[in-house]
């Protein structure tokens, strides 16, 4: 579980982060919505550390961010796997070598373990033929699914994904969506995803925490945002026809 | 103002270079890919130009001290000091700024854009110590660099010479002979190891902590073949002052 308290965070003169507090249960896929410009990304990156947040706290399974010591942050972030937005593969690398790469850095494991484990993760991702190739050599879903496989092979408690499917096509993003669903639910890791992908809302919100202008506007489920009356929420779930649509078919139905 | 924060930003780099140290399993694989890359890679350049500048400095000097009352021994001498003294170790580390300078920038740029770098960081790694101190280890060797550099260097102006006939093969030796120093040998080490320093380290200062997208990668690497070339003749100048007066 994370719990994030008051995050406050400014570039300059510009406040980006307003006192954002949320919690991101174990076990759930958690989504940031919100306008591009809203926080999200900045909010994202104070969570994993990426950038220093200027006021507030981030709780990680009751230990304080703010309490944490170098040593205690450096063990924190090899509990963390990451999922960039353009999947961050390393050029230089094989496909297998991508996935192996934690575990060469952090863990004393032989070569065979290392191997049988980035395995496991590929068949896991389901990975075809694709172990030798170069990142350049792979599709966009493919690279996705060697991100999420080298954020989950050294077993992370935490697992966070900027816009895993942008850039996809619909039926692969739903792949990708359905696949950290289930890694989330079969591991049971708090897995913390930034999107404003209205599918992935749709299919995998267990929790979903609208931003906007750095503000939490309103925070419920897939099943909530179709009822809620917050018009900063309906604006942006329903900005499309076909949304606002799905939306009064859903209403129709439950009444 | 904007100087001073690049100049403590540089230091705080090189500071936390040397901090955490990467696992030497895989820190050793990646001098060895540097030394390939930033070392080995540069061996056909440095020597194509090497040996053909030699050539024009022999032959320069030849045409333009052909005089009956100046010693024969003058080309071997001129061509032996100008190449050992300022073309080996300054020309040739500016033109390697543009090389080698420009593909640490390029790469840990691209590396920056791509969220490589980020994604390094995420895993807990000193990027730092990852990425830019394997490259100042390969570029301890840049002195050899700098030593093949010599030696065809004046190969090249011994062969224009002698072919061309500006010159005889005993008074092209003799004149390299001629009051040779050690020190020059020394001073011209000194400051090579120097400027390999400053070539891994500007370059990677300016790939790092590049900000934007693509195009800015090819901004980001002329600022550090312009930058690199700077600290490179400041730090000449400053050697030489020191070294040689």
């Amino acid at each position: 579980m994370i719990k994030i308290n008051n995050l406050i965070k400014s570039f300059e003169e510009t406040q980006v982060l307003k006192g954002i507090s949320t919690t991101f249960k174990k076990g759930k896929t958690n989504l940031i919505i919100g306008q591009s410009g809203s926080g999200k990304t900045v909010f994202l990156k104070c969570i994993i550390g990426l950038f220093e947040a200027d006021g507030g706290d981030i709780i990680f399974d009751n230990t304080s961010l703010k309490s944490m010591n170098v040593k205690a942050r450096a063990l924190l972030r090899q509990e963390i796997g990451m999922v960039f937005q353009g999947s961050a593969l390393f050029d230089s690398m094989t496909v297998e070598e991508n996935i192996m790469f934690p575990m060469r850095m952090f863990t004393s494991a032989s070569n065979e373990e290392i191997k049988d484990r980035a395995n496991t993760v590929i068949k896991r991702v389901n990975l075809v033929n694709a172990n030798s190739k170069l990142p350049s050599e792979i599709s966009g879903g493919m690279k996705k699914r060697v991100a999420i496989a080298r954020a989950i092979v050294m077993n992370p408690k935490y697992l966070f994904c900027d816009e895993p499917n942008s850039g996809l096509d619909p039926r692969t993003a739903i792949l990708i969506d359905n696949l950290i669903q289930e890694i989330t639910s079969e591991y049971q890791i708090t897995t913390v995803i930034n999107t404003h992908d209205m599918n992935s809302v749709m299919e995998i919100g267990e929790k979903i925490v609208f931003l906007e202008h750095g503000i939490k506007q309103w925070e419920g489920t897939n099943q909530e945002v179709f009822k809620t009356d917050n018009e900063a929420v309906t604006k942006f779930v329903y900005s499309s026809e076909m949304f606002k649509k799905i939306r009064k078919v859903y209403i129709d139905e439950s009444k | 103002m904007k100087l001073l924060t690049h100049i403590g930003r540089y230091i705080l780099m090189i500071q936390k270079t040397f901090g955490k140290f990467t696992k030497w399993n895989v820190l050793k694989n990646l001098i060895i890919r540097e030394i390939d890359d930033l070392i080995i890679g540069s061996l056909g350049i440095v020597a194509f130009i090497s040996f053909f500048v030699g050539g024009v400095v022999a032959i320069q000097t030849a045409i333009n001290t052909d005089n009956p009352l100046l010693p024969g021994y003058l080309v071997g001498f001129a061509t032996r000091q100008s190449i050992i003294l300022e073309f080996a170790p300054t020309f040739i580390s500016i033109i390697m700024a543009g090389k080698v300078g420009s593909f640490i920038t390029s790469s840990l740029g691209t590396m920056r854009v791509t969220e490589q770098i980020d994604a390094l960081e995420v895993m807990g790694i000193n990027t730092y110590n990852y990425l830019i101190f394997p490259k100042i280890i390969a570029l301890t060797l840049y002195p050899f660099l700098i030593s093949f550099s010599m030696a065809l260097g004046i190969l090249g102006g011994y062969l224009a010479c002698v072919s061309g006939g500006f010159s005889s093969h005993a008074d092209f030796i003799d004149g390299l002979q001629l009051d040779f120093r050690a020190f020059h040998i020394v001073y011209a080490f000194i400051k090579t190891f120097l400027f390999a320093l400053l070539l891994a380290t500007i370059p990677s200062y300016h790939g790092y902590f590049m900000k934007g997208g693509a195009l800015d990668v090819g901004k980001a690497s002329t600022t550090s073949f312009v930058w690199t070339s700077v600290a490179i003749i400041i730090t000449n100048t400053i050697v030489t002052n020191l070294l040689l007066t």
